[in-house]
């Protein structure tokens, strides 16, 4: 990774369709976005400890 | 020519001009340029100290925070050990505390033995390899002089980095095209390497020296690489490949990742063995003493040389090309393709490259790919994330920018859900018909609100907990199929229809919100209309105006010019507009109102600083494992404003490096209830960017510290919703160097960052604290600090990291050794 480089992310980014465009989106569209938050790359629901023992 | 100086932070360093194999396409033996007889084989001490030197004066002038230093050849490892050693030794201690170096050596591999890997693993050095493919295309033409094949060499050096300790080093290959290698076998057996980056390069060539073509097609380059680019989409992009990444950047509007194509300013200077500064060295590639520049390390600085004009040549944009290039459709892609390309004896460089039949082709090609409007076909386009981004959020800080880039990817990830709740929703015939009824109506105000006030629309959805009830929609509504055909699917139907009404809250608020006209259907929860990010109204009981047990009770939410009405049964109440914006209390019943009712406003704990406000309202704030504290009186709400002011006062104060990120993404904080036996609680979610869940502790230095350990998952839980760092599927169980558990790599690395920002706040208590107390902290910093370096150790030690993943806990681990000096 050089200084100016951007990361390559796995997010896909929609904000540029409409709210109203989403329901005719393909399938696979919507799937991207899902497939990161309910797939295993994302289940760690709630994090937390009882943090007595560090701070 | 006109312009500045663009500051050079990419420097090639040549440690050795001489090479161990005898490949026929290189630029630095085969091409024009001869100037490597007069060099010196090996870098002298006093050119390192004079580089290191020079390159220190170069980054400290221009403030630059980060610089690449590249360690080249000839075959660089022919310096030996104990020279690169050397070299890389006086770069950090040059360098070191100046600014971010990322170290990097480029090499055939043939050499690369375990000793040459520690040594990289201890100075930090990443390693690309020269490889052109399978066994048949890799020999046709990296050979030793003698005939004799390299690759069973060069497998083996790769597979040092691919395993084992030194797969953190593992920077990619560079594969030199040729035409008459079949491109897919190519590129699968690059894939087979694992790589965490190809880069692909055609053959160097100018008008002079034409490349050459198997099929005298003029653009049989850019089908070789198209059959890759197909392959390469189809298969999820495994590996980063820089010449696919850089056009697909800058067809979006990005910059380039790499000289050989787009318009970005070259920030590239080669020092050679002498200690002479040269141009970019492929320059090589056009004419004898093409790359020369007449200045060096020991009379020069490096600002004298980056006002070359070769280099400056290479500065200006579209500027700087020729007419045809100027006027052509993909010149913000290509960029003219690499300099020495456009080669011609008499024209200089003032040409279309070499290559232009084949990097058009090429462009199109890719460009074709892309959606020609957003949202059609799988979508290609990504959030961003900048590099240096990435490294200081990955050092475990980051500041304003970076978080705000996260905060925005969350919000768009929020607004994505929205709609595939919507979508799902209708598609599943488990949603009563009245419900769906209600889910239309309320999607149709958001589309109309989206359109009209869409920065409305996006405070709404920067709510933490909005992502929370769409991930409940979403999995009741993936396991609607599975409802066995009895009571409890009549339960679960009717639970499913409370959950998607909500959507006509989350609508209401942003009508309030953008002031805007409006009327929804909402549902009452837990006895309370919810409007999220403002309040919620508390109903009291009215036996004759709620539903028979088990049926949802709803309200409708009508937003007028000056105030927000809300209807439940015979009952009504009018909220004004400008309290209920600013959390104030407002609300009053309508006469002959059958119910009692209370507006409960979300609380805003701070006047001054960063606006977080208290969340005890939100029905779908209670997920995390810990119990949510009731709506606090405004007593209990009182301490924990003066608690929450104070707290961050001491993170101002004693924990500065982390108050930046926290003033721009803490947004809320959610009451837990207290601990019966006294311990601090705190939680933080993925699912809930921007919101810390804690039970107030005994003393605002507690707060700090909880927070800023929470604010920790929070950032990285935003980072993995961007990045791939590891492989979800990988089951693999390491021990917790801070407990007895046995942790997947996913919650070991949350637990090493989280303990990233521990080990700095003991570090911070210890310097602000005396005696006993000093004592102490001292004794929780070294503790951490051990459970911290031996976890990062582990993860880099795994092989659960993607290569990203590498790069991240590198930075982690980088951040630790800083923090011991």
């Amino acid at each position: 990774m050089t200084p100016t480089d951007e990361v390559s992310t796995a997010l896909p980014d929609l904000r540029a369709v409409r709210l109203e465009e989403m329901p005719a989106l393909p399938t696979a569209a919507l799937e991207q976005v899902l497939q990161r938050v309910l797939s295993g790359s994302c289940t760690v629901p709630a994090l937390g400890t009882a943090f007595g023992s560090s701070i | 020519m006109s312009g500045s100086p663009v500051p050079l932070s990419q420097i090639v360093l040549k440690v050795h001009s001489r090479c161990d194999l005898a490949c026929d396409h290189c630029y630095v033996y085969e091409a024009a340029d001869q100037s490597w007889r007069g060099r010196p084989k090996v870098i002298s001490d006093e050119v390192i100290s004079h580089a290191a030197r020079r390159i220190a004066d170069h980054v400290s002038s221009h403030a630059l925070p980060a610089v690449q230093v590249v360690l080249h050849g000839g075959e660089p490892l022919l310096a030996g050990p104990a020279r690169l050693r050397r070299v890389v030794t006086e770069l950090r201690k040059a360098l070191g505390g100046l600014c971010d170096l990322d170290l990097r050596i480029h090499t055939n591999g043939v050499l690369l033995s375990a000793e040459y890997c520690k040594l990289f693993a201890e100075h930090e050095v990443k390693v690309g390899i020269s490889i052109d493919g399978d066994r048949a295309a890799n020999d046709r033409h990296r050979r030793y002089a003698d005939g004799r094949s390299s690759y069973d060499k060069v497998i083996r050096a790769i597979g040092l980095l691919r395993t084992g300790p030194f797969r953190h080093l593992y920077a990619g290959l560079l594969c030199t095209i040729d035409t008459a290698n079949d491109p897919l076998a190519v590129y699968e057996s690059l894939i087979d390497l694992r790589p965490p980056r190809i880069d692909f390069l055609l053959p160097h060539a100018t008008w002079d020296h034409p490349p050459r073509r198997q099929r005298a097609r003029d653009s049989e380059y850019a089908d070789w690489l198209i059959a890759i680019f197909d392959r390469w989409l189809a298969g999820g992009c495994p590996a980063r490949i820089r010449t696919f990444d850089s056009i697909l950047s800058t067809l979006r509007g990005g910059a380039s990742h790499t000289e050989a194509l787009g318009l970005d300013p070259v920030s590239l200077l080669v020092i050679e063995t002498d200690g002479s500064y040269e141009q970019v060295d492929s320059l090589k590639a056009a004419f004898d003493g093409a790359p020369e520049t007449g200045s060096d390390v020991f009379s020069d600085p490096i600002d004298l040389v980056a006002a070359h004009p070769g280099i400056l040549a290479r500065q200006q944009g579209a500027a700087g090309l020729c007419q045809t290039c100027q006027e052509c459709p993909v010149v913000s892609s290509c960029g003219g393709g690499l300099y020495p390309h456009r080669y011609r004896t008499g024209a200089g460089f003032a040409n279309p490259s070499v290559y232009c039949p084949d990097l058009l082709k090429l462009i199109s090609h890719i460009s074709s790919r892309l959606p020609a409007e957003p949202g059609e076909g799988p979508s290609t386009q990504v959030h961003a994330l900048s590099g240096g981004h990435f490294r200081a959020l990955a050092a475990g800080l980051g500041d304003a920018a970076a978080i705000m880039q996260l905060a925005e990817a969350e919000r768009g990830l929020s607004r994505a859900l929205l709609g595939a709740v919507y979508q799902a929703a209708m598609a599943v015939s488990q949603v009563p018909a009245a419900a769906r009824a209600t889910l239309q109506s309320a999607w149709s105000l958001l589309t109309t609100l989206d359109r009209e006030q869409p920065a409305a629309l996006g405070t709404v959805l920067g709510h933490p907990y909005i992502r929370v009830w769409a991930m409940r929609c979403l999995e009741q509504l993936r396991s609607a199929d599975a409802w066995p055909d009895d009571e409890n699917q009549v339960r679960d139907s009717r639970q499913l229809a409370a959950d998607l009404a909500h959507l006509g809250a989350v609508a209401a608020a942003v009508a309030a919100r953008a002031r805007a006209g409006a009327a929804v259907t909402v549902p009452v929860i837990n006895s309370a209309v919810h409007l999220p990010t403002l309040g919620r109204l508390v109903l009291g009981d009215d036996e004759g105006a709620t539903p028979a047990d088990g049926e949802l009770e709803i309200a409708t939410v009508s937003v007028i010019s000056n105030a927000v009405i809300i209807e439940a049964g015979d009952s009504c109440w009018a909220l004004a507009l400008g309290p209920l914006l600013d959390g104030e209390p407002c609300g009053a019943p309508v006469p002959g109102n059958t119910r009692s009712g209370e507006w409960q406003p979300v609380r805003v704990l701070n006047m001054s600083g960063p606006r977080v406000v208290l969340e005890d309202t939100d029905p779908f704030r209670d997920f995390h494992q810990w119990r949510v504290a009731p709506r606090l009186s405004d007593t209990e709400f009182g301490q924990w404003q003066s608690t929450f002011r104070a707290a961050w006062q001491e993170i101002q104060r004693q924990h500065r490096s982390y108050a930046p990120a926290l003033g721009a993404g803490l947004t809320t904080l959610m009451p837990l209830a207290a601990a019966q036996d006294g311990r601090n609680l705190s939680a933080a979610s993925r699912q809930a960017f921007g919101a810390v869940a804690v039970a107030l502790p005994a003393d605002a230095v507690t707060l700090a510290g909880l927070l800023i350990h929470e604010f920790q998952h929070v950032k990285l839980g935003a980072v993995l919703d961007l990045c791939d760092l590891y492989d979800p599927a990988d089951d693999s169980l390491f021990p917790a160097p801070w407990g007895e558990e046995k942790l997947q790599v996913g919650g070991l690395l949350q637990g090493a960052y989280a303990n990233l920002a521990v080990t700095d706040v003991w570090r911070a208590r210890q310097r602000a604290t005396t005696d006993s107390a000093a004592e102490e902290a001292g004794r929780r910093f070294v503790r951490w600090d051990a459970h911290t370096r031996e976890a990062i150790d582990a993860l880099l030690g795994s092989e659960s990291l993607t290569p990203l993943g590498i790069s991240f806990v590198q930075e982690m681990r980088r951040s630790v050794r800083l923090s011991g000096l």
